[in-house]
């Protein structure tokens, strides 16, 4: 009889020292679950944040320069980088442009000197960006340089990142 | 895998529920014993593995959110100092303009710090005698690249200045770029630069 209340006793403690370890298990399943997925919203993230800076970098770029000799080439690269206000006012410029800019033998260079993703959250970003634009034309008789700061947001859009709005600040 | 190994420790478990029964068949239960501890044995070590292994990649995952969060509030207090030091920069008022610099130097390190404390005598001589003031404001800033010990960031600045030689203040645009190197948990300047 004792060798059987040994027993009960024992199994009670079993199965008590069982539930803790099913319960602890769970919770430290849970943490890793919960931890990973928070790691993973991070990295991708980081990703984003690096496609960001390599699409403003381009997109920006491409729009604050232009050749007389190839507007309609520099048009089209352009137009794909940048969608709703950027891509209007982009096409609204151009129109002047392909009159002027020939007359003028205009060309404007630009460089992004540096960038930082000022905020980043889903399929948005807003991008904050020091660029250089050297002009050039008949009328000068050496090269221009500009210093602007420009504010840009991104949009995502089927994986890229586009330009949205364009504006020096 | 739990309820897997949960059905051998049920068979036990109802073994005991028919204890008052038990005690009068004293033989089956001495017969049985030797085929229970088989499964709750194998059903324990499952667990313990299972919760040992759970363990450490708790452990692991624990580690890595920390140090991620970790270089968030990093990241923060960074831009933080490189957004008061944009400001200290660009802001200064000829009537106290000795603590004005002094608030720049006290932010600063490395050779930064000696060439801008060096420089202290001429700045306070010519902001003085201009009766110069400017009001910095950054429009827009943001870091560039940070580790645990050096930041960059940038920050678009506006400053309203005015002085004896202008009429009304006039308005300078800044882009400046400002390196910052934690020194015992703070970020301080260790150069301020317009990007040019």
């Amino acid at each position: 009889m004792s060798d059987t209340r040994t027993r009960l006793h024992s199994t009670g403690r079993g199965r008590l020292a069982s539930a803790i370890a099913a319960i602890l298990l769970v919770v430290a399943v849970a943490v890793v679950a919960a931890g990973q997925w928070w790691l993973h919203q991070q990295r991708s993230h980081d990703t984003d944040e690096a496609d960001v800076r390599s699409a403003a970098d381009d997109a920006v770029t491409s729009v604050l320069s232009y050749d007389y000799r190839r507007l309609q080439a520099g048009m089209r690269a352009t137009t794909p980088l940048l969608t709703g206000d950027a891509r209007s006012q982009y096409l609204d410029l151009q129109k002047p442009l392909l009159h002027t800019a020939p007359k003028l033998q205009a060309v404007v260079d630009a460089q992004v000197k540096t960038m930082s993703v000022l905020d980043l959250s889903g399929d948005s970003a807003r991008v904050l960006l020091f660029v250089d634009q050297t002009s050039s034309s008949k009328w000068l008789s050496r090269p221009q340089l500009d210093q602007s700061r420009i504010l840009v947001t991104m949009t995502r859009s089927s994986g890229h990142w586009l330009v949205s709005t364009l504006a020096a600040i | 895998m739990i309820s897997d190994t949960a059905e051998p420790e049920s068979e036990t478990m109802s073994d005991d529920e028919l204890d008052p029964v038990q005690e009068t068949v004293q033989e089956t239960v001495q017969e049985r014993p030797p085929a229970a501890p088989p499964g709750r044995g194998l059903f324990a070590a499952v667990l313990v593995l299972a919760l040992l292994v759970a363990l450490v990649a708790a452990g692991w995952t624990l580690r890595d959110v920390r140090r991620e969060h970790t270089s968030h509030q990093r990241d923060t207090a960074a831009l933080a100092a490189a957004r008061e030091a944009a400001v200290a920069f660009t802001s200064y008022d000829y009537r106290h303009i000795g603590s004005d610099l002094n608030r720049v130097a006290d932010r600063s390190t490395g050779r930064f710090r000696q060439q801008f404390t060096k420089a202290l005598g001429a700045l306070t001589q010519a902001i003085k005698k201009a009766h110069g003031v400017s009001h910095g404001d950054v429009t827009e800033a943001g870091l560039v690249r940070s580790t645990d010990t050096t930041a960059v960031a940038i920050a678009a600045v506006d400053a309203s200045i005015t002085n004896s030689s202008t009429k009304g203040p006039s308005t300078r645009r800044y882009r400046l770029q400002i390196t910052l190197e934690r020194v015992d948990g703070d970020w301080l300047i260790s150069d301020i630069s317009p990007v040019a």
